[in-house]
C-alpha cells in the first residue's frame, strides 16, 4: 500500500504539476513479478521520472528520480555546460565506457549487473562526478572525478550487501579511426569495502589500464569488438570480445568473457567475488539471437555459460509493445549445472527454472 | 508533302538530340534533392496487416558532407523512445539510449536491417543515385519515365529498383524493390509534393512490404521542414548524439 502511494504520487506529479512548467517529462511505472520453482512468487512496483529541466544550446540539465526496491533515489541530477571544444558535467550522472555488450571491464564508475543487456527495463545507476570532456584533433577526451559513494543492495531476504567506495579518477581518449571506435583509458580505482551480513571485505585501490575497440570486419560487415582492462596492482586482467551480425530481422551476437579474478577450478571459487559484482569462473561464453517479429514484438534467446564448470543459464525475453504506453515482457529462464557450480548452485534457492513478468507504462 | 516530311525529320532529330539518357535522368533525380542541409520534424507510422498503428515522432538533421553524408535523428514520441537517437556518418551508424548513456557503434550489417521495426532499412534512407547506381529506361510515356535502377554494390538487399519518374520535375513517385529472384518485395510511394524554399519535397512517403503487408508512412507538415540552414559538421558527432 505504501509503495502504491508513492507510485500514485509519481503519476499525479507527472500529469498535473510538472506540465505547468512546460518541462520535458517522461514517467515510467514498472510492475514486475518473479516466480521460480523453489522460491515464492514475489512482485514489486517501481517508478521513474525523467525530467529535462534545461535544453539550451550551451547548457543542459537532467533530473531522474527513481523509486525502486522500496527506496527513493535521485539517480541523475546534473548540469552540463557546452562551451567551444569543452563539455563540463557536474552532478550525479551516468557514465558508460566500453564496447562490450554483456560485460564492460573498463566501465568501472557505475558498472552494470549480469544480464542487464537483456533486461528491457534496465537503467544504469548514477554516480556523483565531475566530467570534463575535450574535443580536439578529432578525439574525445574525458577527465573524470567520481566521488566516494555508499549503497545498500538487498540481494535476497537474508542477504544484504553494503558497498562503500572511495573516489575514483579516470581518463579516456576515444576516436574513430578507419571506421573503428577506439578508446584508451586509465582509472585510478579507489578502495572498495563490502559488508555482507556483518562480514567485511576490502578491495584495495588499483590502477586500471583499459582499451576498447568496436567496428566491423571489412567485406563481411560482421560487427567485432574487444574491451580489456588490466588491474595493474592486483596483476589481474579482464577482457571481452564478441561478434555480431544483423540480417533482415535477425540479430546474432556472441561474446567471450575472460575473468582474471576467477578460478578455473570450482573447488577454488571465491564466493566473495559475487558480492563485488564479479563472476566466479574464468571463461564464459554468451551467445544470443534476437528476432524482430514486428515493430511491436521482439523475441530474444540467450545463454550464459561458465565454460569452466559447465553451468549454464538459458533465458529468453519476449518484449511486446501493446501500445505507445504499455510494454509487456516475459522472461523465462532455466538453470543447468551441478550444485557446486556457479549457476547450478542457484538451483538450491531458486530451482531449475522460473519466469519473470514485467509491465512497463511510459508516458 | 515535302514540307511535312522535312518537319517530321526536324522534330525527330530534335527529339533524338534532346532525349535524356537513363544516367542523365538519374542526375536530375539527384539534383531534385540538391539541398546541402535539412531539418525536418516527421512522424513515422507503422501499420500492420491488422490495421494496428504504431507512431513515432522524430526530428531529423541531414547534411551532405564533402566526403560523407550525415544524419542525426532524435526520437521525441512516444515516451518510451524519448532519449533515443541515431547518428549516421557514411556507412557508420551509432545508437544512443539515455537510460544507459551508452553510445553503441552498430555493425555495418545493421544498415540492411529494419530501422526501428519499420519497413525502411537504414540503407533505404541513404540513396545517392549518381554515385551508387546505374540505370536503364524501361518505358517512357508522355508524363513519366520508368527507370530500372541497378545498384553498383551487388551486396545490397535488392537486385534492382523500378522507378516511375515524372518528366516535369524528376520526382520518383513510385519505386518498386526487386530481390535476387526478381520478385517485388517492397514498394515506395511519394505523394503531396510541395516546393519548400526552392526544393521539391514529398510530405507523404509510404513503404509497403509485399509479404507482410506492413506499411510504414513518413509524414511531414509543410512548415516543419527547413533546407540549406547552417548546420555545423560538429552536430553529427557523439557529443551532440548524447546531448
Amino acid at each position: 500500500m505504501v509503495k502504491l502511494k508513492y507510485i500514485l504520487a509519481v503519476y499525479i506529479f507527472s500529469f498535473f504539476v510538472l506540465p505547468c512548467y512546460a518541462v520535458d517529462l517522461t514517467s515510467e511505472v514498472i510492475l514486475s513479478a518473479v516466480s521460480a520453482k523453489k522460491s515464492e512468487a514475489s512482485s514489486d512496483i517501481s517508478g521513474r521520472i525523467f525530467l529535462k529541466l534545461l535544453d539550451k544550446k550551451n547548457i543542459v540539465s537532467d533530473i531522474h528520480y527513481q523509486y525502486e526496491d522500496s527506496k527513493h533515489r535521485l539517480n541523475v541530477a546534473y548540469v552540463k555546460f557546452l562551451k567551444g571544444k569543452f563539455d563540463l558535467v557536474v552532478g550525479r550522472q551516468l557514465m558508460a565506457w566500453g564496447s562490450g555488450y554483456n560485460f564492460n571491464p573498463t566501465d568501472i564508475f557505475n558498472s552494470k549487473p549480469l544480464g542487464a543487456a537483456f533486461d528491457p527495463v534496465y537503467y544504469k545507476t548514477g554516480r556523483d562526478a565531475v566530467t570534463l570532456t575535450s574535443y580536439h584533433f578529432g578525439a574525445m577526451t574525458d577527465f573524470v572525478y567520481a566521488a566516494g559513494y555508499s549503497i545498500e543492495n538487498e540481494v535476497s531476504s537474508d542477504i544484504t550487501i553494503d558497498e562503500t567506495g572511495k573516489e575514483d579518477f579516470g581518463l579516456r581518449i576515444k576516436k574513430n579511426v578507419s571506421d573503428f571506435d577506439i578508446a584508451l583509458s586509465y582509472t585510478k580505482l579507489g578502495e572498495r569495502e563490502f559488508e555482507v551480513n556483518g562480514t567485511e571485505y576490502t578491495d584495495n585501490d588499483d590502477n586500471v589500464f583499459g582499451v576498447s575497440i568496436k567496428g566491423s570486419i571489412p567485406k563481411i560487415d560482421w560487427g567485432i569488438w574487444l574491451e580489456a582492462a588490466r588491474f595493474n596492482d592486483q596483476e589481474k586482467d579482464e577482457f571481452v570480445t564478441g561478434l555480431e551480425y544483423i540480417y533482415d530481422r535477425w540479430t546474432f551476437n556472441c561474446e567471450y568473457y575472460y575473468n582474471g579474478f576467477g578460478s578455473k577450478n570450482k573447488a577454488n571459487y571465491d564466493v566473495n567475488l559475487l558480492f563485488k559484482g564479479r563472476t566466479l569462473g574464468v571463461d564464459y561464453i554468451v551467445p544470443s539471437a534476437s528476432y524482430l517479429f514486428s515493430e511491436k514484438l521482439t523475441i530474444t534467446g540467450f545463454v550464459f555459460s561458465n565454460l569452466n564448470d559447465s553451468s549454464t543459464i538459458i533465458g529468453s525475453v519476449a518484449d511486446y509493445f501493446y501500445n505507445d504506453i504499455i510494454e509487456i515482457a516475459i522472461l523465462p529462464f532455466a538453470v543447468f549445472g551441478d550444485s557446486s557450480s556457479e549457476y547450478g548452485s542457484q538451483k538450491e534457492s531458486v530451482g531449475d527454472f522460473g519466469v519473470q513478468g514485467l509491465i512497463k507504462l511510459a508516458f | 508533302m515535302r514540307k511535312i516530311f522535312i518537319s517530321f525529320i526536324v522534330i525527330f532529330c530534335r527529339t533524338l538530340l534532346f532525349a535524356l539518357t537513363a544516367d542523365e535522368i538519374l542526375d536530375k533525380m539527384d539534383d531534385v534533392r540538391d539541398y546541402k542541409t535539412a531539418k525536418m520534424n516527421a512522424t513515422m507510422k507503422i501499420i500492420n496487416r491488422d490495421g494496428h498503428t504504431t507512431s513515432m515522432s522524430l526530428i531529423s538533421y541531414e547534411k551532405t558532407g564533402e566526403e560523407e553524408d550525415m544524419s542525426l535523428m532524435r526520437f521525441t514520441e512516444p515516451a518510451r523512445l524519448k532519449g533515443t537517437a541515431i547518428l549516421t556518418v557514411g556507412d557508420n551508424i551509432w545508437y544512443y539510449n539515455n537510460r544507459t548513456n551508452r553510445v553503441r557503434l552498430l555493425s555495418k550489417s545493421a544498415k540492411k536491417g529494419s530501422m526501428m521495426g519499420s519497413s525502411f532499412s537504414y540503407e533505404d534512407m541513404d540513396m545517392n543515385y549518381v554515385d551508387d547506381y546505374t540505370a536503364e529506361i524501361e518505358k517512357e510515356t508522355d508524363k513519366e519515365y520508368v527507370l530500372k535502377i541497378i545498384p553498383k554494390d551487388k551486396d545490397k538487399t535488392y537486385k534492382y529498383l523500378l522507378a516511375d519518374v515524372r518528366k516535369d520535375d524528376f520526382i520518383a513517385t513510385k519505386v518498386e524493390y526487386y530481390n535476387k529472384n526478381d520478385l517485388k518485395y517492397k514498394e515506395l510511394i511519394s505523394k503531396d509534393i510541395v516546393n519548400i524554399g526552392g526544393h521539391l519535397v514529398a510530405l507523404f512517403v509510404s513503404m509497403k512490404e509485399i509479404g507482410s503487408q506492413k506499411i510504414t508512412n513518413f509524414e511531414m507538415k509543410e512548415d516543419s521542414a527547413e533546407f540549406d540552414l547552417r548546420l555545423d559538421d560538429k552536430l553529427f558527432s557523439e557529443r551532440y548524439l548524447k546531448k
